[in-house]
């Protein structure tokens, strides 16, 4: 039980200035928990890695101030953060490199095989090829395969210093089940040079052991884990809770100024002292009601 | 005609391309509600899929798509990687949606403006890029056709059309056919088989050549037999609307 941290100590323990961040989790399961105290924490000049999870995070980050460069393949049309920080003549405070879903998850993949590239047969001919941020020439290369004289596309690597994802359960040994759709949280996982999983329920490996197709992640790759009741909150958690629209549809209202954002901030987080403290504003009444709509119930 | 819904004509002469049993590759958004009304009506068996590795989701409601429910009573939950690299390439059809199109169907969902100092940034790729550049073919939607919405060229080349004309998907080693036709509020758009140009092919209830012209940032040709698209009857309107009874994707 030696991963087993506080989320604070997690936070500290794992994560410094300036490195680069992943948040896996596609079928709900991110871990806003830890996005939070990463803010709580004053954390900065992070980058922020994706492929295709954690675009709601990214906004509450780069809006927080603790992440400045993304590697990724969108933001929303909600990311009101970043769109006040990109759009029209504002200096820019978030550095965006545009790449695609399967560009992000080849890269992935290539950094957790200790691959030097990963061949790909989308992006040539488009913007995202020609069009460079900070990762500049190394972004994409073109060569011409050894093997049938074909024009190909390569993509670097991506290792970010840490992975984070919310998991439904987790044993006592790290090793992480899940429930729902997975996107490429396998590979960003994998491509991870530590890896902390934040879990809803601590379960018993008996129950691991008895079902091991059923592992999503080996505990003996995890370097820390945090159980987190409501861990991923606003976001879902298949078979715990559904996804709370009310609270997203109000953290986008409030992020339409720095001011109104900072308050929200000042609500939500940095006038919160744990998760625990977060769970209780949220009120029973409101997790009742969440508890009830989730998705992907057993039996 | 003042109560026409363009919006269900729109998604339901796109749902006509999908024919009974066919694979179909769904971006975000409005394909969504493409797709599940093609498979309630006309095209039974049909099975969707998505770029999260979302195999042949049992919807009866349309949800939003980054909701994990989505991915309920699916056959599988495969990844991004199977799901872009493996499935897409074999599937029947993809349908994409879009905030700008061009003459030569490229499609921008990432800035409108300049790429460096955008006046909106609008989303990103996610997997647009890879679904238009894989596809073996893929079909475009796109609502409130505006002249700034089907501009000459895409402010920013997010997905691959025909990119500048003939030979170009070759010549960059695209391995998918490219684009087929496109799907506005307005009309319908095929692809001239040499010059790769978009076309208008069929206008929607009262739309006019002219109307069209208008909300086109180019002189845009038509086909020398020009098509009315089919008024949707009661029942195809009753039938769309029930599927989307909270209005994720319709107004």
């Amino acid at each position: 039980m030696g991963k087993f941290l506080p989320l604070e100590k997690a936070v500290k323990n794992l994560v410094v200035d300036g490195a680069t961040i992943a948040f896996a989790g596609s079928g709900g399961r991110a871990s806003y928990s830890f996005a939070y105290e990463l803010i709580r924490q004053h954390m900065q000049h992070l980058t922020f890695c994706s492929a295709g999870t954690g675009a709601v995070i990214l906004d509450l980050l780069a809006g927080a101030g603790v992440v400045d460069r993304a590697e990724i393949a969108f933001t929303l049309t909600n990311s009101r953060n970043i769109r006040r920080m990109i759009e029209g003549h504002r200096s820019r405070r978030l550095a965006i490199e545009d790449y695609s879903n399967l560009a992000m998850s080849f890269r992935f993949m290539a950094a957790a095989l200790d691959l030097p590239f990963m061949p790909i047969r989308s992006l040539r001919g488009s913007d995202i090829e020609r069009r460079r941020g900070f990762v500049g020439d190394h972004k994409i290369k073109e060569v011409v395969s050894p093997f049938l004289s074909e024009r190909v596309a390569l993509v670097p690597p991506c290792s970010p210093d840490v992975v984070v994802m919310h998991a439904q359960e987790v044993d006592e040994d790290g090793n992480v089940r899940i429930v729902g759709p997975v996107g490429s949280d396998d590979w960003t996982l994998k491509a991870g040079k530590k890896v902390v999983i934040t879990a809803e329920k601590l379960i018993d490996s008996k129950i691991t052991r008895k079902d091991p197709n059923n592992s999503f992640f080996p505990g003996i790759r995890v370097d820390a884990v945090v159980i987190v009741p409501w861990g991923a909150h606003p976001s879902a958690l298949p078979r715990f809770y559904r996804s709370d629209y009310e609270f997203l549809n109000e953290l986008t209202q409030r992020s339409d100024s720095d001011r109104s954002f900072r308050e929200w901030l000042d609500e939500w987080v940095y006038g919160i002292k744990s998760h625990a403290s977060y769970v209780a504003k949220l009120g029973r009444t409101r997790l009742q009601t969440l508890k009830s709509g989730t998705s992907f119930k057993s039996g | 005609m003042t109560s026409v819904d363009y919006k269900a004509v729109m998604i339901i002469a796109a749902a006509r391309r999908i024919s009974k049993g066919n694979e179909v590759f769904v971006g975000m958004g409005l394909p969504i509600i493409v797709a599940m009304y093609a498979q309630k009506s006309h095209a039974p068996h049909s099975v969707l899929l998505n770029e999260y590795g979302i195999v042949d989701p049992m919807m009866h409601k349309a949800i939003e798509v980054a909701d994990p429910a989505f991915g309920e009573r699916s056959v599988q939950l495969c990844g991004m990687t199977d799901a872009l690299g493996w499935l897409l390439r074999r599937a029947d059809i993809a349908v994409l949606g879009a905030a700008q199109v061009d003459r030569y169907g490229n499609s921008n969902s990432t800035v409108i403006g300049d790429y460096r100092k955008p006046n909106v940034r609008i989303a990103g790729s996610g997997g647009a890029n890879d679904i238009a550049s894989l596809a073996r073919s893929f079909v475009i939607i796109m609502d409130k056709q505006r002249p700034e919405k089907m501009p000459e060229r895409v402010d920013y080349l997010t997905s691959p059309g025909f990119l500048d004309g003939p030979q170009a998907r070759e010549h960059y080693g695209l391995p998918g056919g490219g684009p087929e036709a496109v799907y506005t509020d307005k009309a319908v758009y095929k692809f001239h088989p040499v010059t790769k140009e978009l076309f208008v092919q069929s206008l929607h209830p009262g739309i006019t050549l002219a109307d069209v012209r208008e909300d086109t940032g180019w002189k845009i040709s038509a086909a020398p037999k020009l098509l009315r698209t089919p008024l949707p009857t009661p029942g195809e309107l009753r039938l769309l609307r029930s599927l989307d009874p909270n209005h994720v994707y319709l107004d």
